[in-house]
């Protein structure tokens, strides 16, 4: 895995996130929450630093080539203030139509509005229709020069400050799943009298963020604001989503690495009545299982993101594995620790401002935005017959393992992107690996174990591959679950046996077995001795400043 | 003779009736005032009033003093159906009955008579139990209560409390011996003549945001034999006796929670389209619905088996309430959030479908998980009494003059031809496996019932083997200690399950119950969240699981509690 010397620099520029007052520190995060404020100054601070330059293609003068870099630098704004990574990576995610299928001049106009810190917003949502894309409502009429909006978005993010929506319209006069087309469409090119922006809704976290809908009635817009092929709107948003959910587990890596060190550090704090907490087996476990999660979430979000831009063609499963699996070990591993706190943690003040119960809250909305739970396991069991297909080279992806990975320069090569995948060459290098697994295993039985556990899980899945099964059964939920699941454990594995024994990198193999354990048997509970040594590890990496040290790992 | 959780819950259903139609926005107890007020931080005053008007206050005074309080069972009932409109209303008279049951338990004649009229004055109380960095309500300080013999001055705050802003009267603990011995004192802001009481701006929190949650403080607060309740010295003793009676309320909390959220999401589910189709007809939402349905009826079969055993075996009732504590919260918590699920993005919305109650439901929920949270640090309090038997305290009802009216026992022998005796020594699962071997297993489930039961009988052994294997010092605080602590509240929720069956399997109205599908619904699931997989490929799970959502389904159509007893709602 690699470092960023962009994400460092940003964490190093942001200062002391545990400092009273100031943006974005855990106070300033608290606060704004608590009033449900627009983060103002937080991002003022991150536009005079020079964050929307790393959200527009080097090609059209901003400074994005790497996703993974991308990913980081979402990762460090999460880590202070979820909300704000939201609203500052959001121009990014809203523009990813242009970034895919806009014209030179779309391109343009898009990449300048960003760099100028002017918003986007991705409107796909209706009210009564959800994830049913191909049930919305809100119409474009071909008329001489154009289109005529008429019709109401929902829950779009941004959408009351954007310059720009991408919006998916139906046309009343095409049919079935090539009823639909994306728009580029420009407000402040638009008529007053022609949309109306709807009031904001409240929402259980991320209460700074601002959430609301757009009405279009009667709103003229161009021929020129056709975005991509008339009809292909559908096409066009999955490709769209299947690069946004690459990167959302950014976000859900930074409330992790917070949540994490929040907890860390009022564990260890000796209390009245308690003693010193950390002495406590239980709480070591659980701080050294989080700690696994942690590790695991980062190495397979970053072979996900690495994928999109390497080899596209596989991105359609790695983003909904990504997408499925960092945001719910996030999520369930604060949950867990916030059992562990107990009533304290609850409290919106005192220990870091009470901002671990904010990044549960937060956290909550990275599994359920731009595909939920049920719609990415649908997708992923969806595609699970790709693992039938012969032939398939696992060596095509040995790049994405390697430490020293570099990626073309974002957007080439994207047009490669489909909406499903054929192949799945990391899945293919599944026996592989279990094998490499054994002999490096020297006496360690646990990672034998571990080896063979994967084999096991890998020989049902492939069964699964082979049944032909409902996506959207229960059945098929579980089919995705475990695509995921043992997908996330060959991406873990491959990681961990190139990195050798690099502990900043994916890991060494003395986690290999743990991680697995974690990935494929997430209910057990790991032997205690392993606890300990992970915990020691944790230890070393957050005391004695845990704010301090998520800044030096940048 | 009618059973007392039958009485009990007519009783909440008259309340819930008084209170009028949750959904009506007009209405002071609505779900859209719950809302509201918790949006704008204040005291939810309206539904605690509508409460008290209906007459509530008699409820929290035992018929032993005058009150109209007869069984344990009415105070989970009343919770609950509180609960399901707002938990922080419910929470904040929950904690004045806390306050209260010191009193009730070995108050004088003068302070009980104190605490009815303050209850029936619609006034709050405040006591705090766990939950904070001292772990019970003891004034912080080691000379807190200075003074000998008769009179003493008291000094310190007390952990957050509920109520702490705005209580007419408090229960303290305070350290009044040289050795650390703790003193109850029922104190009102009036009976410290000279001395200073006064509370600490209020405590924010997410979860309960509108519950007035402070630091009381004391400054040469007077006390004397009046204000001591019971002994000096044995303050100890009361929080012991009044911590399993607290874990039953929060028991009670999260059922009413539990409820609102689950209603609010089949109503959305049944009008919600999707692919052509309600999603209640996807099979992925009706398993989550039909899950959390039957998580509720455990809930609630291992709640109402609480009350009993303190009736019928109270030796038993603080292992019991430790048990009930540390599953049923945990299935309520976990129920709304695979409820919000469903709900999608409107469970993230704050004021959308029902108000947003399910997005508030969802953050109280979490905080009643931690209310009583004695018992997560350093080792989980079901461990400790799994492993300490012979360490815990005693009953707290346990006769202490004037003893309240819900500690006398029911003629042995009385309830569904099963003594009393009978039932506290053995297994409810072994006696359901012994009925459906001497009566005849019921079609189509006896099989499969049989089997389950026979499974859990060897998981009850296999428990019981681990924990006598559980040598080393720190073994209590650790993680596979929790392991157990976790298997034996499931394993205690089995037998809750197998006795509520074995008395009701024979009720006629209750076909659910008489075919056996109820116990294998409940065992099935109970299997499941310890670590079976669901089965797949065997059709009569997809029977039952339709026969279960029929059920939920009516109790909804019929606006009835989601409870194994049919309880009317507004």
């Amino acid at each position: 895995m690699s470092t960023f010397p962009t994400a460092c620099e940003l964490e190093a520029s942001l200062g002391d996130p545990l400092s009273p007052t100031g943006p974005l520190t855990y106070g300033n995060a608290m606060a704004g929450d608590n009033a449900e404020r627009w983060p103002h100054g937080s991002l003022s601070r991150l536009r005079g630093w020079g964050y929307p330059a790393h959200l527009v293609p080097e090609a059209l003068g901003g400074r994005l080539t790497s996703l993974e870099e991308l990913l980081a630098l979402g990762r460090v704004v999460a880590r202070r203030d979820p909300t704000v990574a939201v609203i500052a990576s959001s121009p990014w995610a809203s523009g990813t139509p242009v970034w895919l299928a806009g014209t030179p001049a779309q391109q343009r106009d898009l990449a300048e509005a960003v760099l100028r810190g002017q918003w986007v917003s991705l409107a796909l949502t209706e009210l009564d229709t959800g994830a049913d894309l191909l049930s919305n409502e809100l119409t474009a009429r071909r008329v001489p020069g154009g289109f005529v909006l008429d019709g109401a978005k929902w829950l779009i993010n941004n959408v009351r400050v954007a310059r720009f929506v991408c919006l998916l319209v139906r046309e009343p006069q095409l049919a079935g799943l090539r009823s639909l087309t994306m728009l580029l469409v420009d407000l402040e090119r638009l008529p007053p009298d022609g949309y109306e922006l709807l009031p904001r809704i409240h929402t259980h976290g991320i209460r700074g963020a601002d959430i609301a809908g757009i009405r279009f009635r009667d709103a003229f817009v161009p021929d020129s604001a056709l975005l991509g092929r008339p009809g292909r709107g559908l096409d066009l948003t999955i490709r769209s989503l299947v690069m946004i959910r690459t990167l959302v587990p950014g976000l859900s890596l930074g409330a992790l690495d917070t949540g994490l060190a929040c907890a860390f550090d009022f564990l260890r704090q000796p209390r009245p009545s308690h003693g010193p907490p950390t002495a406590g087996p239980f709480v070591r476990e659980e701080l050294a299982a989080a700690y696994l999660d942690l590790r695991v979430a980062e190495t397979v979000a970053t072979c996900c993101v690495r994928i999109l831009q390497h080899l596209p063609a596989l991105a359609p499963v790695a983003s909904a594995v990504a997408k499925y699996l960092v945001p719910h070990l996030a999520e369930s591993r604060l949950r867990s620790l916030g059992s562990v706190l107990g009533a304290r943690y609850l409290l919106r003040q005192d220990h870091w401002s009470g901002v671990f119960e904010k990044l549960i809250r937060d956290t909550r909305l990275f599994s359920l935005f731009d595909g939920s739970e049920p719609v990415v396991l649908s997708a992923l069991a969806a595609q699970v017959s790709c693992l039938s297909e012969p032939d398939v080279d696992p060596r095509a992806v040995d790049a994405v393992f390697r430490p020293g990975f570099v990626p073309p320069p974002f957007p080439a090569g994207l047009d490669a992107l489909g909406t499903a995948s054929d192949i799945d060459p990391v899945t293919a290098g599944l026996d592989e690996v279990c094998t490499e697994l054994r002999r490096r295993a020297g006496g360690d039985h646990a990672l034998v174990r571990a080896a063979e556990l994967l084999h096991h899980e890998g020989g049902e899945l492939r069964r699964d591959a082979c049944q032909a099964v409902d996506p959207r059964s229960e059945a098929g939920q579980q089919v995705g679950e475990r695509y995921a699941r043992v997908f996330a454990a060959v991406c873990v594995a491959r990681s961990c046996l190139e990195a050798g024994t690099d502990a900043f990198t994916a890991g060494p193999l003395h986690w290999t077995a743990p991680a697995l354990n974690a990935l494929l048997r997430p209910d057990a509970r790991m032997p205690r001795a392993t606890a300990e040594e992970l915990f020691e590890e944790l230890t070393r990496q957050y005391a004695p400043d845990p704010a301090l040290s998520m800044a030096r790992r940048g | 003779m009618k059973e007392p959780i039958g009485e009990a819950m007519a009783t909440a259903a008259l309340l819930d009736q008084a209170l009028g139609d949750p959904l009506d926005e007009q209405s002071a107890a609505s779900f859209s005032a719950g809302v509201t007020t918790d949006r704008e931080g204040r005291f939810p005053q309206h539904l605690c009033s509508a409460a008290f008007e209906w007459g509530l206050a008699e409820y929290l005074i035992p018929a032993g003093s005058g009150g109209g309080l007869r069984s344990l069972e009415q105070c989970l009932a009343l919770f609950r159906v509180l609960a399901r409109r707002d938990v922080t209303a419910a929470t904040a008279i929950a904690a004045s009955f806390l306050a209260s049951l010191p009193v009730w338990l070995e108050g004088t004649p003068g302070q009980r008579r104190a605490v009815a009229g303050l209850l029936r004055g619609h006034r709050f109380l405040a006591f705090a139990i766990g939950g904070d960095d001292h772990g019970a309500d003891i004034l912080t300080g080691t000379d807190a209560a200075r003074g000998t013999g008769h009179a003493w001055s008291l000094h310190g705050s007390t952990p957050l409390i509920d109520n702490g802003g705005h209580a007419a009267a408090a229960t303290v603990l305070a350290r009044t011996g040289n050795g650390g011995d703790l003193t109850t004192f029922l104190l009102t802001p009036s009976s410290g003549s000279g001395g200073h009481w006064g509370s600490l701006p209020k405590h924010e929190t997410h979860g309960l945001r509108a519950t007035a949650l402070s630091h009381l403080t004391l400054s040469g607060f007077p006390a004397g034999d009046a204000e001591v309740v019971g002994r000096p010295g044995q303050a100890l003793d009361t929080v012991l006796h009044t911590l399993p009676v607290a874990r039953m309320l929060v028991a009670g909390l999260a059922l009413g929670g539990l409820d609102t959220c689950l209603r609010a999401v089949v109503s959305f589910a049944r009008s919600r389209r999707l692919y052509g189709r309600a999603i209640m007809e996807l099979e992925p939402v009706a398993c989550r619905l039909v899950d959390v349905y039957t998580d509720l009826l455990i809930a609630e079969a291992v709640s109402h088996e609480l009350c009993r055993t303190a009736r019928m075996s109270p030796h038993r009732f603080p292992l019991m309430s430790a048990c009930v504590k540390e599953l049923v919260p945990r299935l309520a918590t976990d129920g709304v959030e695979s409820l919000a699920i469903v709900l999608g993005a409107r469970a993230y919305c704050s004021t959308e479908h029902w108000h947003g109650i399910v997005e508030k439901m969802r953050r109280d929920c979490a905080v009643v998980t931690v209310l009583l949270d004695e018992d997560r640090l350093p080792a989980p309090g079901a461990t400790r009494a799994a492993t300490e038997l012979g360490a815990l305290p005693p009953d707290p009802f346990a006769p202490s003059p004037p003893e309240p009216a819900w500690t006398g026992r029911l003629p042995a022998g009385a309830e569904a031809g099963l003594s009393a005796d009978d039932d506290a020594g053995q297994s409810g699962v072994a006696v359901a496996a012994r009925l459906l071997r001497d009566e005849g297993a019921p079609e189509p489930y006896g099989r499969r019932l049989l089997e389950l039961l026979g499974r859990f009988e060897e998981m009850a052994a296999q428990a019981d083997e681990v924990a006598l294997a559980a040598g080393e010092p720190d073994w209590h605080r650790g993680g596979d200690a929790h392991d157990l602590a976790e298997r034996h509240a499931h394993l205690h929720a089995a037998e809750a399950c197998a006795w509520t069956w074995v008395r009701r399997r024979r009720e006629p109205a209750e076909e659910f119950h008489a075919s056996g599908a109820w116990l294998v619904l409940c065992l099935q699931r109970l299997a499941r969240l310890m670590g079976a997989h669901r089965p797949q490929d065997d059709a009569g799970s997809g029977d039952l699981r339709r026969a279960a959502m029929a059920r939920l389904e009516r109790a909804y159509d019929e606006r009835h509690l989601f409870s194994d007893i049919e309880v009317p709602l507004t």
